[in-house]
């Protein structure tokens, strides 16, 4: 067998090959004609194949619509980290319950009269909103530890 | 005829002034038919050996035959003020009272200490019954401590 490398030259080249009878049969049958094909529809394939085989736009992203989004985002973010950060008051303790034993008492009151006697500066609380610690909000707090709304004993 | 007609008047006129007496009579309240008294109970703190500094006491009357009329201060200097309360317990049935001092401890009370008293006006015949509850004490450094809380009925001269 006679190896041959693949030619598109001439019928004459390619008459040397040793192809199958029926095959070469079958081509020697074909019409010698060329087949006519409108300019048009060799474009209008063109354009199809074109179209298929050009790679896909991509849509365009208006990164600006979502800005607003994006802005919300970021100020949860700062909100939620803030109120991880800012120190909470333990569940259930009140402003006035001074010496953080669970109860608004005559004991607070107690506390705070104690403070100012000593003459402690940081005592920061001003139950009356006068803008003063004194006396008053001792009487204040007194007031509020046997209200009877909310049973003096919270 | 003319004196039968005014045995008849004067009747009727009878009649019509004790009528009106008895309806009036019939309009006082039953606190002025004299079933309404007048008592005082004293308020006891026993804080045993620890000076009591501070207190605070829950005082009511259940069966609702008592309005508090008064509340005045107890016996030793440091309690002798009327305790603070709220003023909407006048004339009521509850009360929650409380004091404090911040005198040095060996001047405050121990042992058995009346720290206030009630006075209350009693409506009707049944007996009152009272209930009392410590809510807090505390010694001279503000530190909560065991006591007890009774009252007793003051008995009449």
């Amino acid at each position: 067998m006679k190896m041959q490398t693949p030619s598109n030259q001439s019928d004459d080249r390619d008459e040397a090959l040793e192809a199958p009878a029926k095959l070469v049969s079958a081509l020697r049958q074909l019409p010698g004609e060329k087949i006519f094909v409108p300019p048009t529809t060799d474009e209008a394939i063109l354009r199809a194949a074109t179209a298929q085989l050009s790679p896909a736009r991509r849509p365009r992203l208006n990164w600006w619509r979502f800005a607003p989004w994006a802005v919300g985002a970021a100020a949860g973010i700062v909100l939620l980290f803030l109120s991880l950060q800012t120190p909470k008051p333990s569940p259930g303790l009140a402003r006035e319950d001074l010496n953080r034993d669970g109860a608004v008492d005559i004991l607070d009151a107690f506390a705070l009269a104690k403070k100012l006697e000593t003459g402690v500066s940081e005592v920061g609380v001003d139950f009356n909103g006068d803008g003063k610690v004194n006396q008053q909000d001792v009487a204040a707090l007194a007031a509020q530890a046997v209200s009877l709304e909310k049973g003096g004993h919270s | 005829m003319k004196v039968a007609w005014r045995i008849v008047y004067l009747a009727i006129f009878a009649l019509m002034v004790f009528g009106q007496a008895a309806e009036l009579r019939a309009q006082q309240p039953a606190t002025e038919e004299g079933r309404s008294r007048f008592r005082t109970i004293d308020i006891f703190i026993d804080s045993r050996s620890t000076p009591l500094a501070a207190y605070q006491v829950e005082f009511e009357a259940t069966n609702g035959v008592v309005k508090i009329v008064g509340i005045e201060g107890g016996e030793p200097e440091a309690f002798r003020h009327p305790p603070v309360y709220d003023p909407k317990a006048i004339q009521r049935d509850r009360v929650i009272i409380a004091s404090f001092s911040t005198a040095t401890a060996s001047t405050l009370p121990r042992g058995k200490t009346r720290v206030a008293t009630i006075h209350i006006q009693v409506s009707g015949d049944q007996e009152p019954k009272f209930e009392i509850k410590l809510q807090t004490a505390g010694d001279s450094q503000g530190h909560k401590i065991s006591a007890q809380a009774t009252f007793e009925e003051r008995k009449a001269p």
